[in-house]
């Protein structure tokens, strides 16, 4: 890897021998934030992006076994009709052996409205058929990719690679939620599914997080598609094309953001209100049409949906 | 034909290693006090980390995509790991000596999350996260 040379302004440089607090200066490159700094220079790695090799070969095999779910007459996609999709939900909600975590009924119909009202405009609708309650202290906090994780599904996932099985429990290292992708059945379908924070569902504790949203956002991962900043501004970003691109994670909700500014992604401000940003709840209210055909592609292809 | 894409497919996954695109939501932590919409982060596996004196040099690959460095300097080396987390816990000095190796390489598998906030009177807080925990 090439080191990165980094320079810091003579601004910067007196900050940080002459102020005491806060006393620690930054130099930072990849600019996730142009504005961040304005003192400092940047400058871009210049290593190769494991995860933006990933995507690549992901979106390889996606094209070589892609279905055609609208079956168009000249064999290419047509988008199914809003709605038109059906998918079964297993709801699971762990507990401690406290009963910290229990959901009423009402509680659980009002975070899936809040999932069926955001997939509205797109084929998926989502249909509640079973719902269950585990008292578990270990799966309580259970954490990403570990033993409790891998026990938990093996226990409860219910369905195949079209059924959607989510997981509510008080999940740790300040995570509101993680999925699968829909490429990942095949090698492991036990772990398919969606962990999502309990207090994230609405009115819960979660706080800008407690809309409901994070299910939607989680959904939005097991249906395939990427975060907005998958690639940041370089390259195929979250391969759907009406989503601008975005160098990094946005949050709150900085209205009028414009993250990538040079290059052939510069076009458009930051979608920081489509729900696979990570800002606030009360901010993300859309997804695109782009990624709407992606998540009907994806899981027609992978899912079988 | 589609079966032999598929193994392809994994067999070319698997020569990538443990690097995964990400399908995650970060909520902020409440000891970042940065205005929400000046902040943004770096998550990933660490490819870098050098200490000079009071400075440390570190390397990032995000879980989506991108690789980012970063050097934060201090007055002291203390005021410099005031801005550490480990596992969202305050960070100690001897906490320090956790990130390495018995050779003194960062521990593969190492990762963080880098709070990076707008506000030029905010410096980065970064919490590292442990492998194998
Ligand atoms: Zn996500």
């Amino acid at each position: 890897m090439k080191k990165t040379a980094l320079s810091v302004s003579i601004k910067t440089v007196l900050s940080l021998c002459l102020l005491a607090s806060p006393g620690v200066a930054l130099a930072q490159s990849g600019a996730a934030m142009d504005n961040a700094n304005n003192n400092a220079k940047f400058k871009r790695c210049g290593t190769k992006h494991p995860s933006i090799q990933e995507a690549a070969l992901k979106e390889q095999h996606f094209t070589a076994m892609r279905g055609k779910p609208g079956g168009g007459d000249d064999g290419g996609y047509t988008p199914r009709p809003a709605g038109s999709v059906s998918v079964d939900v297993h709801f699971h909600v762990i507990t401690d052996s406290s009963n910290n975590g229990a959901l009423s009924s009402g509680e659980i119909n009002s975070q899936m409205a809040v999932l069926n009202d955001a997939y509205a405009g797109t084929p998926f609708t989502f249909n509640l058929v079973a719902t269950t309650v585990t008292a578990n202290n270990a799966w309580y906090n259970v954490g990403y990719n570990t033993s409790a994780e891998q026990q938990m599904k093996t226990a409860l996932r219910q369905g195949d690679a079209g059924t959607l099985n989510i997981y509510a429990a008080n999940i740790g290292d300040g995570l509101l939620g993680w999925a699968t992708f829909p490429s990942s059945y095949a090698s492991a379908p036990l772990d398919d599914g969606v962990v999502i924070l309990t207090d994230s569902m609405p009115g819960g504790d979660a706080a800008p997080y407690n809309e409901g949203d994070t299910l939607t956002h989680e959904v939005g991962h097991w249906l395939g598609l990427y975060h907005t900043f998958q690639g940041g501004c370089s390259g195929s970003g979250d391969y759907v094309a009406d989503t601008p691109a975005e160098k990094s994670p946005a949050y709150g909700c900085p209205v009028g953001r414009d993250s990538c500014t040079k290059g052939k992604n510069a076009a458009g401000l930051d979608p920081i209100t489509n729900f696979m940003d990570y800002t606030d709840d009360s901010c993300m209210y859309e997804f695109s049409e782009g990624q709407s055909a992606r998540a009907d592609e994806q899981s027609n292809t992978y899912r079988g949906l | 034909m589609n079966t032999i894409y598929h193994f392809i497919f994994v067999c070319m996954l698997s020569l990538l290693g443990s690097s995964e695109v990400a399908a995650q939501r970060l909520a902020v932590p409440e000891y970042v006090t940065c205005d929400r919409n000046q902040l943004t982060s770096w998550q990933g596996e660490i490819t870098r980390v050098n200490r000079k004196g009071n400075s440390v040099d570190l390397a990032i690959e995000t879980d989506y995509g991108t690789s980012e460095s970063m050097t934060m300097a201090g007055a002291s080396w203390e005021e410099v790991i005031a801005q550490f987390r480990l596992a969202g816990r305050p960070f100690t000095a001897d906490d320090w000596s956790q990130l390495f190796d018995t050779e003194g390489n960062h521990r593969r598998g190492l990762r963080a999350i880098i709070w990076l906030c707008q506000a030029d009177d905010q410096p980065p807080i970064v919490n590292w996260q442990l492998p194998g925990r």
